[in-house]
């Protein structure tokens, strides 16, 4: 059952064009020239009940113009939504009643108030039965675990305590679908952790639909189960996340610190007059050295030694224990690619397979 | 090494200019921060017109039911012109409480409490720049549209000039005043309070619906022994309805009430100042 | 039934946003006391004037004294519950300018309403205790005049949120319009605090049209000397007529607005 379908929906601005200056502003009062931005460019795609799925894009991509057509905020210049059967531009409040957005930098909580406060309030809003919203609240303070957290004014909660509270509030009144736009932006480690896992949880036990917009490719790996990139208004890719890891997002950049002289471990290629490393895989007895395909050398500075590694062609953990074994290492990172380099790669490969 | 440190020597006229030279300085950056805002002009007008309009409405009604031309020697001509200065006066007041407040609460006050000039001259001289723009928004503003509706203003190149010294007092006390509220940020946790209910005291016992002698009693008793008249009262009835004994008496009150101010503000400062170093800014 | 049913649970929102707004301007209690203390002390300090003033000059046909302290407190009560009930309908040019009524249309209710009753104004509760107070001491009302003043004030209150709505819905259409709203507004205030003796043929029908200060306080006086139902009914038209025409143009702007083409407005 399709809880999502989208056809055709396309979104252009036309806005008013206005130079700078006095001449300019009397010529676009007199003769206004209106100027055309399509945001949005007749996508399609469907989303059934129960899905978790990640929409994402750069900015500017057209995610916040598709949400707000979703959400029945923005009516589209062409095409068709539905969203529970309703048409969201045209049946907005009556949506609104099975839907929920949270937002990672605007908060729903009542700033001065008191988590608890914001609850009562939502459930006078929704038109909640009290009985029923009480033992909703109850659950879901147990799930968020923001027992401790209820009666303290919102302002003086930290940004995790703030995030459960938020989401704890958006689900009161049992949406079945809920948006989340960058819902753990400014969070810890440990926060963002909880706040993925509590969301992977809600989807399972509840059934809830997620529809996830996030920067970060970690929010994305471990919480979504499929993923639609969008850019310039256009669907680049509505693929499964399983897929989308193994094809795109195998790669990572190691960033290293080492005791000794980065240099030691790089010889010039007489091939191809590149650096390579140059380093033995742990617990060889030969002089073999590490397969390196795939590992590219992206910067050397003294010290430092920045690598991009291609997982699929070269696990992380050979390369890493290999270079431990030569020598020690002060500090180290491993990072994904920005979100941004993944799309630019997988409209690179577009491309290039439509050629 | 050479200390650049050391303030190289300068004779007491160089150090006078170079402290004029700052403080006009500051003053010049204060207007034309205020210029920007043209909007403001239109809506200056729009509230005068308002105003005035309702006033002259009043005063006509009250003239006629007491069947005379004049009260306490103020003519219609006389009053809405009266009422039109004081009025330009009163607009003029920058939200000085409020930026002061601010400065408290953000700590920022500690920082400018170190430098080199003067906090309270340096904020003056910011706070005249303002002034002095609202002031150059509202004079034509509202002598038009007195103009408009009761004629020639009744003053002469004698008031004029009686009354640019009375203005400049006015703007001093008025300052003194409102920082003094501002100040109260280190205490409480709102000035907004004070600062209204000040505001309207002194708006009506300062003589700016009406001059002191058309005001009614017990009100006019009132006024006429608190202070609040130096800021409108003065100044607008100097150029108004000039009188040299009366303009004596102006100066000799508005300078005592610039003194007093000045020792409140003075106390308030003090005790700030010392909160500033217990609390750390 | 239904239509019963919906105003009740319509007046229950309301409700519930008033008192989580007093909740939170308690968090500040200090703060808050001194705010609604020091807007009636202002309240008070002007009715004095005025009715010192209208003591030494007083206005003829068949004007009492007693007149200034009731348009004074009608229309100070109006003010008062507009701007704590129905407090953020001024913001709402704001709003509109910078998007923030996205976050009003995601939620089930009607707009314009929830808009509202968002935010209040807690000094506003010091007009509300002014004018009570002002018109049981110098009126001496009996409970019935006291009812009806109460209505009056409501009424009042309509008015004026519907007055800030329309000013402010013009931001649609006609970019940032907060200034002139603000002005406005006083100038609606102002009006309505002076008796309409002192106002002449032309005016007196802006008064009653475009600046309605004639309906916000001229003719609950009227109605409190001496109530006559055609008045009544004349003050309940206009009401209506202003309410339906501020939430008839927020309508049409909120189209606008859907269609995020506004003017000046970022996608």
């Amino acid at each position: 059952m399709s809880i999502i379908e989208v056809d055709g929906l396309a979104k252009t601005f036309i806005t008013r064009e206005r130079g700078a200056g006095l001449a300019n502003s009397l010529r676009s009062f007199v003769a206004p020239r209106y100027r055309e931005r399509a945001a949005v460019k007749r996508i399609s795609f469907a989303l059934d009940a129960g899905e978790v799925l990640a929409f994402i894009g750069p900015n500017g991509a057209g995610k916040s113009s598709t949400i707000k057509m979703l959400t029945g905020i923005l009516y589209p210049s062409a095409g068709m939504a539905r969203v529970l059967g309703y048409v969201p531009w045209q049946q907005r409040r009556l949506l609104a009643f099975h839907i929920a957005s949270v937002f990672g930098q605007k908060s729903q909580l009542w700033y001065h108030l008191p988590p608890q406060d914001t609850f009562n309030l939502l459930a006078r809003i929704y038109e909640l039965d009290m009985n029923e919203y009480r033992k909703r609240r109850d659950f879901l303070i147990d799930v968020f675990d923001i027992a401790d957290h209820l009666q303290t004014p919102a302002r003086k909660l930290s940004l995790g305590e703030r995030m459960r509270c938020e989401l704890a509030a958006a689900l009161l009144h049992k949406p079945s679908i809920i948006f989340l736009d960058e819902p753990t932006i400014g969070l810890d480690v440990i926060a963002r952790q909880r706040i993925r896992d509590l969301i992977g949880q809600l989807n399972v036990e509840e059934g809830v639909t997620v529809f996830l917009t996030s920067h970060d490719a970690g929010d994305i790996e471990q919480v979504c189960r499929r993923a639609i990139i969008i850019n310039h208004g256009e669907i680049i890719l509505d693929t499964p996340v399983a897929r989308m890891k193994r094809d795109y997002l195998k790669v990572k950049t190691v960033d290293l610190l080492l005791e000794d002289a980065a240099d030691e471990l790089l010889k010039i290629d007489e091939a191809t007059g590149q650096r390579r490393l140059s380093v033995q895989p742990p617990g060889s007895i030969h002089e073999e050295l590490l397969d390196t395909r795939g590992i590219t050398i992206l910067k050397v500075k003294g010290h430092g030694l920045k690598l991009e590694i291609d997982t699929s062609l070269s696990p992380l953990e050979p390369v890493i224990a290999a270079i431990m074994d030569r020598c020690h290492i002060v500090d180290m990172t491993i990072a994904d690619p920005p979100l941004e380099e993944i799309i630019a790669r997988i409209y690179n490969d577009k491309n290039i397979g439509t050629q | 090494m050479q200390t650049f440190t050391a303030r190289p020597k300068r004779s007491g006229r160089q150090r006078f200019l170079l402290v004029l030279h700052k403080y006009l300085a500051v003053l010049r950056v204060s207007a034309a921060n205020n210029l920007a805002y043209l909007s403001e002009v239109f809506f200056r007008a729009m509230f005068l017109l308002v105003f005035i309009f309702v006033f002259l409405q009043l005063w006509t009604v009250t003239y006629a039911a007491k069947g005379v031309h004049e009260l306490g020697g103020y003519s219609i001509n006389n009053i809405i012109w009266y009422v039109a200065v004081t009025e330009i006066i009163a607009l003029s007041l920058p939200p000085l409480s409020r930026q002061i407040d601010q400065e408290v609460r953000s700590g920022q006050i500690a920082y400018l409490l170190g430098r080199p000039c003067n906090y309270v001259l340096y904020r003056f001289a910011q706070y005249l720049g303002e002034r002095l723009v609202r002031l150059a928004i509202n004079i034509p503003a509202a002598a038009i549209l007195a103009w408009l509706f009761v004629g020639p203003p009744p003053i002469s190149l004698f008031s004029v000039l009686a009354w640019l010294p009375a203005l400049f007092l006015a703007l001093i006390i008025d300052y003194l005043i409102y920082v003094a509220i501002g100040l109260l940020a280190f205490w409480t946790e709102d000035t907004t309070p004070f600062f209204f209910v000040v505001n309207r005291l002194a708006l009506i016992l300062g003589g700016v619906l009406a001059p002191l002698a058309v005001l009614p009693q017990p009100i006019r008793g009132i006024a006429e022994i608190l202070p609040f008249s130096a800021v409108f009262y003065d100044p607008a009835s100097t150029l108004i309805h000039f009188n040299v004994s009366a303009f004596g008496w102006a100066l000799l009150q508005q300078a005592l009430t610039l003194a007093a101010a000045g020792a409140l503000l003075f106390v308030f400062y003090t005790f700030a100042t010392r909160r500033v170093s217990i609390n750390g800014g | 039934m239904f239509v019963i049913k919906r105003f009740g649970h319509t007046l229950r929102f309301i409700g519930a946003y008033t008192a989580a707004n007093v909740q939170a301007a308690l968090e500040y209690r200090a703060s808050f006391l001194m705010q609604v203390v020091s807007m009636a002390a202002n309240d008070s300090i002007w009715l004095y004037f005025w009715w010192s003033y209208f003591q030494e000059y007083p206005l003829s046909h068949g004007w009492q004294l007693t007149d200034i302290v009731v348009i004074w407190t009608v229309s100070a009560c109006g003010y008062g519950i507009s701007a704590c009930v129905f407090g953020n309908a001024s913001n709402l040019a704001t709003l509109i300018m910078n998007g923030g009524l996205d976050a009003y249309l995601g939620m089930p209710r009607n707009v314009l309403l929830h808009v509202c009753v968002s935010k209040s104004d807690p000094m506003a509760w010091g007009d509300v205790l002014f004018a009570v107070g002002a018109f049981l001491i110098f009126l001496h009302p009996n409970p019935l005049t006291f009812a009806l003043f109460i209505v009056l004030a409501l009424l009042a209150a309509l008015i004026f949120t519907s007055f800030a709505v329309i000013l402010c819905s013009l931001a649609f259409f006609l970019g940032n319009t907060e200034g002139l709203a603000s002005q406005l507004m006083g100038a609606l205030i102002t009006f309505s605090t002076y008796p309409m003796n002192l106002f002449g043929g032309l005016v007196r029908l802006l008064l009653f049209s475009a600046i309605p200060a004639g309906f916000i306080s001229f003719i609950p006086l009227q109605l409190l000397h001496h109530f006559s139902w055609l008045l009544f009914l004349a003050l309940l038209g206009f009401t209506a007529l202003i309410l339906a025409f501020a939430a008839g143009l927020f309508q049409l702007g909120l189209r606008r607005y859907e269609s995020g083409n506004l003017l000046g407005m970022q996608a």
